[in-house]
Formats: structure tokens, sequence, C-alpha cells
């Protein structure tokens, strides 16, 4: 021991020390090779990718060094030794992360928390979920891997999110822990903006979020986190091909170099607009044991075509070991159409621009302050062919700047406070007068308590100040967490609010003189309790979890009729009752195989004179059955994934008062995908989307809108492991 | 807001007007805006435009096509004092391409076969959605209803859809001469819907 001591001692008088280089195998925990993880010397930007045996070498100067082992799925290893001519050969055996439970995340804290020792409930869809299966837009991800969610068409339009019974008004969908301005309607952000191939992961925090996020934050936040350089050089294409005539082509490049990060992504989406037809009559189902059809001809509905680019820069700059700053720009632009005739007169054209600028200042590892200024401006255009004009229908800007400071300077305690003004612009031809705006300020405290190692609090308190009131919104939130022996109880509750829209304060829109929809500069804010409780079990390769949420809203703002039946106003007349439970399980079966599941009910009671108008599916579940197997060096994955939705019966009201059900199957869709690992960092998929060739009999607002099986295939090429490799 | 706007459009044929067959056959085409719940809108084949609203239109033989929404009438039966009517053939006026064609136009049907106008259901108002009641708020009016299956719309689908027949239709004015005509379009160049363009190939002969 002394000698070696000693020995380590003279090594490090030993001056100068030379250009050394270092050999090494990088395994999984049964010692098969794990091609392209990168080993990064810490603090410098040299590194390098395993080779398809695992091997890499490295060269740089000698000296105490650490060494981070990364590869996407498995939990990162760190390793420090004194490195000089004659250091061993490194054999590092990585071990699997458990469905992302060792992950990192950041959004129910706003600072990084491994997941499992989150005090809110946390989903995360990682990395290897998002890309295995070759999805085709954020929706795919988020409907395959949660039961509970649904997109589906809300007057005529696309991507009308529900999830845990609430709609968009009541999710809050975050980019890097940012906002997005513009809706495509009902308060949906636009969710074509989203690059899903440049998705590192995604967080989803089940529960009133209010208290760090903000107005919307009611049910839960969906963050979706973006990918950043994490070598030297890394690039990337990719395109896929599906049977329907769905394109996707994305291509991105990265570096890290020294101080400098730079992250450049691009892609372009296609597909052509097409309608779809009823196979039979939609019915409407009476209590007294009346069946009427609800027209007399079968209806039919607009499959919109696109044409979209998406376009992305992030840039990183290390000031000093304590200062960072990142500047991000992109710049979306999303062409929408109908089929046929109306089609070649005009299209929708929605664009973005966004700017998100951030320093970050480290005063200690764990605690620093954060300033971010986040500017987006969403518009909306008509584009006449004919005319060769195009005409600005909509217009929403954001500004929004925060300051946070973090800090664990008070033992066990991690403390969380930030300032934050919100300014929102809209223009848009909801109005009589041009434009109108709010502005919104806010205070917040949160601290994550650590008792013991078994027990944790967190407690916040969140002062929003809107631009219309003089009174000042508190905003609470209190959870708790025992952990022990792999079982994790969390129980919370959280205030929630919603502050109302520009829409909702100011509409004054006619349409085409059938009714006029009046804004109402007079409303509330909505608000809301929210009640959750949860078990998660983790052991292993096994975890499983309960989760069961209470939200009341109330103050509801909802649209109320005149006398007359022509004018519509927006009040804070309603309220909302919604609960449910889901359970998530995942276990991996002989090394080889992966089963996941998830089941969802939900209870949404909107009673109107005795009948239930929610349009919620109680039940839904969720399953995925994943194969992983090897052929000489290359790594094949199967899987399958099965998407059961229940079925709904919906009440109306007819024009004789009377009341009536329009009744929607359950059904199920079936993606069957095969992937494959190849060298060169080539990557290949073959895949079939719904598998049982499903299609509904109506295709309205809550039916799967489907055309029936379709065959899709990608592949991806790592320019940086092909040029490698050549 | 009572004027309603009028667009003719002169379709490019083969050839300019100057080069008109002997027969002085025409292959025209008209944008009509017919948005307006409240109006119908006149118009004359040997004008080749719109003609003003006569005081008592059933009495007026200075028009052959009229036009509400998506409802078309002839000067004949319910509508008028005309010799007009309409009649549905199977193909697409877009196949007369050529003047040669134009020239010898003729159409194999018996003016028997021509309907006249009778009462149909429409809405002569903005229809009110949302009304609490039953009560049909259409009203009884005068239309071909041979013409008028030139559009289907589908309300009860959301948004609506809208398709136009794909097949041309023998007109017969008021003075009985004949036209052929097909609706091309039911939008305007912003794509705002209540803008009825037809192409017409005026006049005709037919076999009897």
């Amino acid at each position: 021991m002394i000698i070696e001591a000693l020995l380590t001692c003279l090594s490090v008088l030993s001056l100068p020390i030379d250009t050394v280089s270092l050999r090494g195998t990088i395994t999984d925990a049964n010692g098969n090779p794990l091609p392209g993880a990168t080993v990064m010397i810490q603090g410098t930007s040299r590194g390098t990718t395993t080779d398809t045996n695992g091997n890499f070498r490295l060269t740089g100067k000698g000296g105490q060094r650490t060494f981070q082992i990364r590869y996407t799925g498995f939990t990162p290893v760190d390793t420090s030794l004194y490195w000089r001519p004659g250091t061993r050969p490194l054999h590092i055996s990585m071990k699997e992360n458990s469905f992302g439970m060792d992950e990192v995340v950041v959004t129910g804290t706003r600072t990084p928390k491994a997941l499992t020792d989150s005090p809110v409930i946390t989903r995360v869809i990682t990395a290897s979920e998002i890309h295995k299966d070759s999805p085709q837009s954020l929706m795919d991800v988020l409907e395959t891997e949660l039961p509970g969610i649904e997109f589906t068409r809300t007057e005529g339009v696309t991507n009308s999110v529900t999830f845990q019974g609430l709609s968009a008004n009541y999710l809050l969908f975050l980019v890097d822990g940012e906002r997005m301005a513009g809706e495509t309607s009902r308060s949906n952000p636009d969710f074509n903006r989203i690059d899903i191939d440049n998705v590192e992961r995604i967080e989803v925090v089940k529960g009133g979020m209010s208290t760090l996020y903000g107005s919307g934050a009611v049910a839960g936040v969906i963050n979706i986190i973006t990918q950043s350089a994490n070598k030297p050089f890394q690039a990337k294409v990719n395109a896929q091909y599906d049977t329907e005539g769905e394109q996707k082509y994305g291509l991105n490049i990265g570096t890290k170099k020294g101080r400098f990060t730079s992250f450049t992504s691009g892609l372009a989406r296609f597909k052509s607009a097409y309608m779809m037809h009823d196979s039979k009559l939609l019915q409407h189902y009476y209590d007294d044991g009346r069946v009427a059809p609800s027209d007399s001809t079968l209806s039919e509905i607009e499959i919109e075509g696109y044409k979209n680019f998406t376009i992305e820069e992030k840039l990183g700059y290390r000031f000093s070991n304590k200062l960072n700053a990142s500047l991000k720009g992109s710049y979306y632009n999303h062409e929408r159409y109908n089929a046929g005739l109306e089609g070649t007169l005009k299209h929708d054209i929605y664009h973005d621009w966004n700017t998100v600028a951030k320093m970050q200042y480290d005063i200690t590892a764990k605690s620093r302050f954060e300033l971010t200024y986040n500017y987006d401006d969403y518009n909306k255009y008509y584009k006449y062919f004919k005319l060769n004009e195009t005409d600005l229908n909509y217009k929403n800007i954001l500004h929004h700047p925060k300051l946070l400071f973090i800090t664990d300077f008070i033992p066990s305690n991690t403390v969380v406070a930030g300032i934050e003004t919100f300014s929102e612009k809209l223009q848009t031809y909801q109005f009589s007068d041009s434009t109108h705006h709010i502005t919104r300020a806010a205070a917040y405290l949160q601290d994550d308590y650590t008792i013991n190692n078994h027990f944790s609090l967190q407690a916040g308190l969140r002062m929003d100040h809107h631009s219309k009131y003089d009174k000042v919104n508190l905003n609470p939130k209190l959870s708790a967490m025992l952990k022990t022996f792999g079982w994790n109880f969390r129980a919370g509750y959280a205030a929630g609010f919603r502050a109302p829209t520009l829409k909702e304060l100011y509409t004054a829109w006619d349409h085409q003189g059938m009714f006029k929809l009046i804004g109402n500069p007079n409303l509330k804010p909505e608000k809301s309790h929210n009640l959750s409780v949860s078990v998660e079990y983790t052991k292993g390769v096994f975890n499983a979890s309960v989760n069961s949420y209470y939200n009341h809203i109330y103050n509801k703002i909802s649209t109320v009729w005149n006398a007359k039946q022509d004018t519509s106003f927006y009040n804070n007349i309603d309220k909302a009752t919604v609960s449910g439970i889901d359970f998530n399980l995942r276990v991996r079966l002989f090394n080889h195989w992966i089963l996941k599941g998830g089941y969802a009910y939900v209870r949404d009671r909107q009673m109107v004179d005795g009948y239930n108008t929610s349009s919620t599916r109680p039940h839904s579940a969720n399953i995925r059955l994943e194969y992983n197997f090897k052929v000489n060096k290359m790594i094949f994955s199967a899987g399958l994934n099965g998407r059961y939705l229940g079925k709904l019966e919906v009440y109306s009201e007819d024009s004789k008062g009377d009341y009536y059900a329009v009744r929607y199957p359950a059904y199920s869709l079936w993606k069957l995908n095969l992937t494959g690992q190849f060298s060169h960092g080539i990557r290949a998929n073959l895949g079939v989307n719904n598998l049982f060739n499903y299609k509904p009999d109506n295709v309205t607002y809550n039916a799967g809108i489907t055309r029936g099986m379709t065959i899709f295939a990608a592949v991806s090429v790592a320019i940086e492991e092909l040029t490698k490799q050549l | 807001m009572a004027i309603t706007a009028i667009f003719p459009i002169m379709m490019s044929c083969s050839k300019d007007d100057k080069d008109e067959p002997a027969t002085n056959s025409v292959k025209r085409s008209i944008t009509i805006k017919t948005s307006d719940y409240t109006k119908w809108t006149y118009f004359s084949f040997e004008k080749g435009d719109t003609v003003a609203v006569p005081a008592n239109f059933k009495n007026d033989k200075t028009w052959d096509l009229a036009l509400h929404r998506w409802d078309v009438r002839t000067n004949s039966g319910e509508s008028g004092i005309g010799q007009g009517g309409a009649y549905a053939v199977a193909y697409s006026i877009k196949d007369v391409t050529e003047e040669s064609t134009l020239a010898s136009w003729s159409v194999p049907i018996l003016s028997a076969s021509f309907t006249k106008d009778s009462l149909i259901k429409t809405y002569m108002n903005i229809p009110n959605m949302y009304a609490d009641s039953d009560a049909d708020q259409r009203v009884d009016v005068p239309a071909n209803t041979v013409l008028g299956s030139w559009m289907v719309v589908k309300m009860a689908s959301i948004p609506p859809t809208y398709a136009m027949a794909e097949n041309a239709f023998v007109v017969k004015t008021a003075n009985g001469k004949y036209a052929v005509v097909q609706f091309t379009n039911y939008m305007n160049n912003k794509a705002e819907k209540g803008y009825v363009t037809f192409e017409y190939i005026y006049p005709v002969t037919i076999w009897n």
C-alpha cells in the first residue's frame, strides 16, 4: 500500500507528462460489447466512441483524469485514474438502466434529480423508447407510451389532446422547460413543431405543477427535452417512408470542442391530403329505445396533407468553470392543405420563430443562478395561389424572461426560488380590433426537504400577478415521499390555476352570420385542486406503479348562449371533477425480453340534465413486448405494441331538447417493428402500423381515424461511425 | 351590403373570341357570388352576363338561369313563363376543347326530357344552427331539381364537405334555345365558399 502510494507520488512528480494512450473495452453486464459508447475525458473535448467490438483507443495528456463513459439506456460510469504510459487497458461493464429509473429528471423540481428521488410522479420516456420504433411524430410516441392520452380531431382540426380526462387547457407542454406560443385550436400547441428525431427524452409529470410553471399546469406537465452535442463530432441522417406516402427526412450535425458546443438539426416531412368516408350512418341512440341516423348521407372528413420544415441551431459556450451560456434559435414552417379543388386555391401556413437565451452561473456544484429569455413568435397565414398573396390571420408573440436561484446551502434542502414575467400579444381574425396583450409576473419558492434516507417533503408557493387583476393569486403545493426497500410512496396536494386566454377575454367573432362568439374581459382565473397518491415498486429489472388522482376545477370558463341563441359568451360558470387511476408495469424477462404495460381508468362526469356529455374514453391500455437478440455483431430488436381504447358513449342534446348518445366502439391498434443496428452506424427499421387493419365505421370526432394497415421503413446513418469504420 | 358582386371571367379557350366558329357558339365561364342567403342572381346566355333582378321574375323572359347559394333556377315551371328546363348528361364539358367540336356540338336528347322548375325547400335566411326547436327554417321556393344536383353538401360532416357533379347539364333558355352548362367551382380565389363558377357553350343544337 505504502509503496504504491509512494510510486503514485513519484509519478506525479515526474513531470512533464507526455501524450499517453489508453485502450479499453466497454461491455454490458453479460460481457457483450457495446458499440458506439462514448468515452470522454472530463473537462476536455477529448473523447472517442467504441467500435463494433466495444473497443476504444484514446490519446491525451496524462495525469489525474476522470473518464466519462456513456451509452444510451445504460447507467453512466465515471472512472478516475492516474493516466500515464503503461496504464492498463480499461474494462468497463455498464449496467443497463432499469427503465430509466436511474435517469436524471428536471421537470418536477427544475433542478436535476434522480427519477427515483423525485417527490412528484414522473414518467420518463427515454431516447431508446422514443427512437426504437421510428415514430412519425410526438403524438405517436405519447400514444404508444402513455395510457390515458388521446389525440383526436375536434372541429376539423387534428391533434386535440386529452390526458387523464383533461384537455390541452389543463396540460402544459414545454420544450426544454419553455412554453410554446400559439395554438392550432382549443389551446392545443402546434405539436408539429416538435422534431421527434431531435428529442433526447420526454418527462411526463402527473399532477398539478402550477407552483413552478404557472397557468395551465393543472393536470400535469409534458416536458420535451431536445438533444445537444456530446461528442467532438457527430452527424446523422435519416429517412422514413410509409405506404400511405408519409415521408420524413432528418439531418443533424453536432460538435463539442473545448468551450464550445454546437448542434444543428433539420427536418422535412410530407404527407398528401385525402378524404375519408363513413362506411355506415352514424346513429343517435335515445334512452326510450329510438335509434335515428345523424344524417341521411354518409359523413366525410378531410385529412389534410402537409409539407413541414424545421431547422434548429443550439450553441453553447463555457466562459469559465462557473459561467455557461447557450443560445437556441429555431424556425418552423408547416404548410397544410386539403385534397381536391380547395387545395389548389388555398393552403394554411403555420410558422414560428423561437429564440431561447440562457446563462447559468454555478456558485457551487449544486447552487446556481439561471437566467433565461424565451421569445416565441407563432403565425398563421393563408396562402392564395391564384392571387399569389398571403394573408396573416393569427399572430401570437410571447416574451418570457425568468431568473432562477437554486441552492443547497441549507443542509438537506434544495431550494428553488424564481421570478419571471410572461407577456403575450395576440392578433387574430376573431378579434374585432387588432391586437390585445397581457402581462403576468410571478415569484415562487419551492423547497425539497430530505428528512432522512426514507422520507422527503416538497413544499412550494407561487404568487402571480396578472395585468388584468389587482389581486395576487396564491398557489401552494405540498407533497411527500416515503422510500423504503424498493417501494416509493408518494402523496401530494397541488393548487392550480389557469389564467383566461386572450381569446377568452377579447374574442368578438361573427361566424358567417350564423352565430357570434364574444369574449368577456371580466373573466376570473380558473382554479383547481389536485390530489394524487401513488405507489411504485422497483427491484432490478422489475418496475410497477399505481397512480391515482383527483382534479377539481372551479370557476371553469365555458361559453353560454344568450336567450336568442345567436350569441355565445365566455363565463366562469362551470366546474369539473375528474379522477382516475392508472397501473404501469415494466419488466425484463430472461435477458432478451421486455414487457411493458399500462392501464388507465378515467372518471369524467360532465353531467348535463343527468346525462354524461364527456368525450373521454374511461378505459385505455397499452402493451409492449420487445425481444432483443444478436446475430454476429448486429443487434436486432423486435417490438409489438398494442393500444386499446375502451368504448365511449357521448350524450348530446338534440333540437327538441331530448338527449341521445353517440356510441364509439372499443378498438385496438397494433404495431410491429423490427430494428437492426448494423456496423458503420447504420440502423434500419421495418414495421407495420395498424397490423390488424382496423378501420372505423365512422370517421368522426372521437373515432380512431386510420385508413388501415400501412407498412413503414426507416434508415439512419451515424456519419461519425461510418467515417471511422470505413 | 345589398350589392352583389359579380366577377365575369373570360375563359381562355384554344383561340380568342374573334375566331368564333360559324355557328356563333361560344365557350365561356362566369363566376357569380351566391353567398347571400336572401338573394337570387339572374343570368342571360344571350347577354353572357348577369341581368338586373326583374321585379316579377316569373313574368319575365330576359333571364335564363338564376343562382342562390347552391340552388339554381331555369325560366320554367314554378319559376317563370319561359321555355326553360334542364337535363343532366353523362359527360363533361371538359371533353370539348377543340373549336371544331364546339362548332358541331349537338346533343341527342328529346326536348320532353327537360325537367321544369318546381318548389323546393331551401334557406332564404342564414340558418340559426342553435335554434331551440325543430321547426324547419327552410321555405318553399321555385328552383330546378336537376340543376340543383350539381352540388352535394354534407352538413353533418365537420366541417361540411362539398362535392360537385362531374357531369354537364343541357339548359333550355327562356326562348327555347339550348346551352351546355358545367359547374366548375364553388369558391373564389380565397377558397371562400359561395362563389359559383360555371362554364357554358351557347348556343348548341340538339337532335330530336
